[in-house]
């Protein structure tokens, strides 16, 4: 089957070449790549066929999907969501029943060793009949589209860690992709839901490179992982400080200080939410006044409460972090 | 003026990285001109705080070239007051930015016409060309 | 569709465009759908996760259940813990106990109090006997922020469900291909003032498709129904509702901006139990300024225009060429709503804007009182389901009693068929007074319709006068998706008067929006219960709380799917989808089952709410009787 190129598809479009390269320069800021490599990735992008997409939906919320809807930067980005062929999708696909499984196996078939294969929700262990698609258990679904895909994004942090299903108890012995899928590259990208840009990048990532871009130990890619939220926290400077909120809509709250003892996850939370931020920009959880929840960790529903302090400021200064040893003491 | 509002743009810029990017610009001007090799600083890849963001343009100044770019978003390319010095904002169709960069180079890349746009504006401008040429064919036969 | 060997069996497995995992199986006779039963195939046990939690921290867990009605859960959550501290509170008050308790020391300490100014606030080890309703009351401010929320999720919610997880069932992609872009530009412009209108628009738009088509990759569109003869609109209405289906997809990014100015992101936003986390301070670069309240008053008016504009016209506009399908697919005339939108309080169901009520046999003349906390209400039953009751399967339990065991009876996959005649849903079957009920859109604009709102009477009746309805109408397929173009109406002219009345609240100088009273476990009563009560863009959803000693014993979700899409229950009465399934579905073509998605997604189904729950075995459940 010929495919068309992204090229074929912006000059069909009316998308000019200075657009695309200006498209190309933000998503290797994104990606950290030099800016030396635009026009290496304009080429070798435009030139890359529209791959194949198989998304499988197990324990999840469609909270990941939802968060691609609301994709930043739409005109640009949907270039690349219009370059993906999306031949399995429950949320929006127009087939359903045994129509849409056909659909999957005719892609999987048809691009085999091709396609790239995207999860969110965890796979529940405990029981196959704990979830099921068209009478299939989920970690046969995923065993069986796994086999022939050239590469696998889990996307959210259930597909990444077990999120939430996997939270204590575990009722149903849920587990992240890697922990069934070994033989195959993954990327995780955790966030509940995650930044939609993150999955685009990677997505551009990959088209042009034909590989995943660089990862962390947890296998998330390091140009959005790399940097915790407390690192480029806008209130960062008010934790130096020692300037706290003590409680929501307290004088410190109002004065946008730094929610640290209002239990913020920030210092201990990889992901760009605080560069990157929410929605076309408009905010980020700190921003709106509420501390991070630490959502892109491993495990994050079960290291205490959300509004707990992660330790005593104090020892903090023993922590990587510019500020912290010129106040440390003052304040004790 | 409002307490918080003074407290925030005095005291919260900590990071110290704004003489160190002008050395850098400094060097990358002399290798440019040393050896034609041409340098893009990312910002955004840069801790730097809102004010030494502003510091460091208000440094930079305004020189000769000011440069709007329409492509799905206003980017906006301005040559500093020192030339060969460029300073690139990329923003989005909701005006929100998307990018900043400082260039070293002669032009930055993306003032240049591109070979791909070029092809197809040829082939605009010959029907462009043959539909006027009919048009006034067509009038002067009409006034016949 | 699997049409197997006994031939009499029909099985569409997985059910797309909605929210999770929904299988449906059939009986037919010949082409018409004798028997339906409805499953939820995918189960996650959240409720068990959330025992022995913060009950402050209840709201990150709850709203988890669902990423699509994404605030509803996190809301109801809040208001469960808010009305158990309350009632608490109040019957303690009445008692003389000292709230706190020695084992509140060893929890998690919370913030420091301030005392607000004017305001009467308690410090931590309060001894009760004197909180008055005005020291317990959610900031005025709050309550219009979390009305605002909810105001854009509904909005967005019915605007994307209908033209994303809706539409392709009444319109044809292909058949676009046909269209006029002149004529159809000529068609938008008689139906409204959207400016997005022009022949030249509508030609990209329709070159669009064609690349599509021809690249012979269809992604999204492809395999479907096609050219199927239920498709009745003419090419040009094909290619408007394609274009909007797109232009919606556009609009929904920004407007949801408004959850994230509140609640740092969407979806899942953010919350807090006693008001909202968003400070209020016009002059501050952060929390609730002047700049925020203009980008929420641009988002307010960006869905105003949208639904005047675009989605109510093309749902009249696609409803005239469907009429048909305003006589089948309603199924069991009882209605419930549990109300929301208060104008005062929570506790105060007269202030609502959507009342609370029940309506049986399609009698709209008259409206039952509902109670939520009266065990004898409301009851789930698992006798077609997955679970195991501790005290058998063939009674009910009233939330507050409820268990949820999972005990997994089904066939074991792969598997062709479930055994319908014995357990075969996640979904427990909730029943008001033993009755099986529909909720959501259609039973809010009845209950309003019902109490005389003139509003809702006064765009009901000129909707049904444009398509040449009879009221009648209403209860049908066609009548769901027509009531929540009537609904998404009424909210968001509703949405600006709230956004007026924040103002006027923030002008006269009230920045309040938290009362620490109920975030401090000092001030927590030893034991307390309540519910949490929310009309959620699908339907009524209460989360029903036990808390001892500070930490999340009992928690029970009855969501608005599980009323619909719930299997049979003891007397073998059918659920909302079985029932609308059985009534009058005849399908051209088994093998292409598009009259059941129109049925099926006219209630909206979201899965992941309606699959729930269960508690540890055995374990004795609190009963704290607040009177």
């Amino acid at each position: 089957m010929s495919l068309p190129t992204l090229n074929a598809q912006l000059q069909a479009s009316g998308i000019s070449r200075r657009t695309f390269l200006k498209f190309c320069a933000t998503t290797a800021s994104l990606l950290a790549l030099p800016q030396s490599a635009v026009a290496d990735l304009a080429n070798a992008l435009g030139n890359a066929k529209r791959p194949s997409v198989v998304w499988l939906p197990f324990q999840e919320c469609t909270g990941c999907t939802e968060a691609i809807l609301r994709s930043h930067a739409p005109t640009l980005e949907s270039l690349i969501f219009d370059h993906i062929s999306l031949d399995y999708q429950h949320t929006i696909m127009a087939a359903a029943g045994e129509q849409a499984e056909e659909a999957r196996r005719a892609a999987m078939e048809a691009h085999k060793g091709q396609y790239l294969l995207l999860v969110d929700g965890s796979v529940p262990m405990g029981n196959p009949g704990y979830s099921t698609i068209s009478g299939m258990s989920n970690v046969d679904m995923l065993r069986e589209s796994a086999k022939e895909a050239a590469g696998i994004i889990a996307i959210g942090t259930c597909a990444s860690f077990g999120g939430i299903p996997k939270a204590n108890p575990n009722p149903t012995g849920a587990v992240a992709v890697s922990d069934i899928i070994t033989d195959k590259p993954i990327v995780n990208i955790s966030g509940c839901p995650p930044l939609p840009i993150a999955i685009t990048a990677v997505l551009v990532h990959y088209l042009t490179f034909k590989r995943f871009p660089d990862l962390d130990a947890l296998q998330r890619p390091l140009a959005f992982f790399g940097e915790t939220i407390h690192d480029r926290c806008y209130r960062r400077p008010f934790f130096e400080q020692r300037k706290f909120a003590k409680s929501f809509d307290d004088e410190g709250a109002k004065k946008g200080w730094c929610l640290f003892e209002l239990g913020c996850k920030g210092p201990e939370t990889f992901n760009a939410c605080a560069t990157v931020k929410w929605n076309q920009g408009t905010s980020f959880p700190i921003e709106s006044g509420h501390p991070c929840l630490g959502c892109s960790e491993p495990d994050f529903w079960d290291k205490g409460s959300f509004y707990q302090a992660l330790f005593p400021w104090e020892r903090y200064k023993s922590k990587p972090g510019k500020g912290g040893q010129k106040h440390a003491g003052k304040n004790a | 003026m409002n307490e918080e509002l003074i407290f925030i743009t005095s005291n919260a810029d900590t990071t110290g990285n704004v003489i160190p990017l002008l050395h850098q610009i400094r060097h990358a001007l002399s290798q440019l001109l040393a050896q034609q090799e041409e340098t893009t600083i990312d910002l955004r890849r840069l801790p730097l705080s809102a004010s030494e963001e502003s510091q460091l343009e208000t440094f930079l100044g305004h020189g000769e070239v000011k440069a709007d770019i329409q492509a799905l978003g206003d980017t906006v390319v301005i040559e500093s007051r020192y030339t060969g010095v460029w300073l690139e904002t990329h923003y989005n169709e909701e005006a929100e930015i998307m990018g900043k960069y400082v260039h070293i180079c002669d032009c930055p890349p993306l003032i240049k016409s591109q070979p791909e746009d070029m092809v197809l504006s040829l082939n605009n401008i010959v029907s462009d060309i043959q539909a006027m040429s009919d048009t006034s064919t067509n009038d002067a036969a009409e006034e016949d | 569709m699997d049409k197997t060997s006994n031939n009499d069996r029909l099985v569409v497995d997985p059910i797309t465009r909605i929210e999770g995992h929904l299988r449906i199986e059939a009986e037919m006779d010949g082409n018409t759908i004798k028997q339906a039963f409805s499953s939820g195939t995918s189960v996650r046990g959240i409720e068990l996760i959330l025992q022995g939690r913060d009950p402050r921290d209840a709201w990150a867990f709850a709203q988890r259940i669902c990423g699509v009605c994404t605030l509803v859960h996190g809301m109801a959550s809040v208001r469960a813990v808010e009305d158990a501290l309350r009632k608490a509170w109040r019957t303690n008050a009445k008692l003389g106990v000292a709230i706190g308790h020695p084992a509140m020391t060893s929890m998690p300490k919370g913030p420091l109090q301030h005392g607000k100014k004017g305001k009467g606030h308690r410090h931590s080890g309060t001894v009760i006997g004197s909180l008055s309703e005005a020291e317990m009351a959610i900031p005025q401010n709050a309550q219009l922020i979390r009305n605002i929320m909810i105001g854009t999720q509904y909005v967005h919610d019915h605007v994307m469900h209908f033209y994303h997880l809706h539409a392709l069932d009444w319109v044809d992609v292909v058949s676009a291909l046909d269209a006029d872009p002149a004529k159809t530009a000529a068609l938008a412009g008689q139906l409204s003032d959207y400016p997005r209108s022009s022949p030249g628009y509508f030609k990209d738009m329709k070159q669009k498709v064609k690349t599509l088509v021809e690249s012979g990759q269809l992604g999204i569109f492809n395999n479907a129904y096609w050219g199927h003869p239920g498709y009745k609109l003419p090419p040009e209405v094909n290619l408007m509702a394609l274009a909007h289906y797109l232009d919606a997809l556009t609009w929904q990014r920004d407007v949801v901006k408004v959850h994230t100015i509140f609640g740092g992101k969407n979806p899942h936003p953010n919350f807090v139990v006693g008001g909202v986390p968003s400070p209020i301070n016009l002059n501050a670069s952060t929390g609730i300024n002047t700049r925020r309240l203009v980008q929420l008053q641009d988002a307010i008016t960006q869905m105003k225009t949208f639904v005047d504009q675009v989605y109510y016209p093309d749902i009249l506009a696609i409803a005239g060429y469907y009429k048909e399908w305003g006589t089948r697919g309603e199924g069991l005339g009882n209605f419930l709503t549990y109300g929301d939108l208060p104008t005062t309080s929570m506790d105060d169901p007269a202030s609502f804007l959507f009342p609370r009520g029940a309506i049986l046999g399609r009698d709209l003349s008259k409206v039952y009182e509902v109670d939520l906390d009266d065990p004898s209400e409301i009851q789930e039953f698992v006798s077609s389901s997955w679970y195991r009751y501790s005290g058998g399967n063939t009674s009910g339990l009233h939330p507050f009693e409820g268990q949820t065991n999972l005990e997994y009876t089904g066939p074991r996959p792969p598997y062709k068929h479930l055994n319908t005649s014995a357990e075969y849903s996640w979904l427990k079957s909730p029943r008001w007074k033993g009755h099986a009920m529909e909720v959501g859109p259609l039973a809010r604009v009845l209950m309003m319709y019902a109490k005389k709102d003139a509003a809702v009477q006064d765009i009901v009746n000129r909707s049904l006068s444009i398509l040449d309805l009879a009221p009648s109408a209403l209860f049908s397929t066609l009548g769901r998706t027509l009531a929540r173009a009537v609904e998404t109406k009424i909210i968001v002219n509703q949405l600006q008067d709230w956004y007026d009345q924040l103002l006027d609240n923030i002008a006269s100088g009230d920045t309040d929006t938290f009362n620490p009273l109920y975030f401090d476990p000092a001030n927590w009563p030893v034991k307390g219960q309540g519910v949490g009560v929310m009309e959620a863009p699908r339907g009524a959803l209460g989360h029903w709380l036990v808390m001892q000693n500070g930490k999340i014993d009992n928690y029970q979700c009855v969501v608005p799917t599980t009323w619909n899409a719930g299997p049979r229950d003891p007397n073998s009465q059918a659920g909302a989808y079985e029932a609308a399934l059985q009534d009058k579905h005849t399908l051209h073509d088994p093998d292409q089952p598009l009259e059941i998605l129109r049925t099926l997604h006219s209630f909206d189904p979201c899965l992941a709410c309606a699959v729930h729950v269960m508690d540890e075995t055995g374990e004795e459940r609190l009963q704290l009787k607040v009177r």
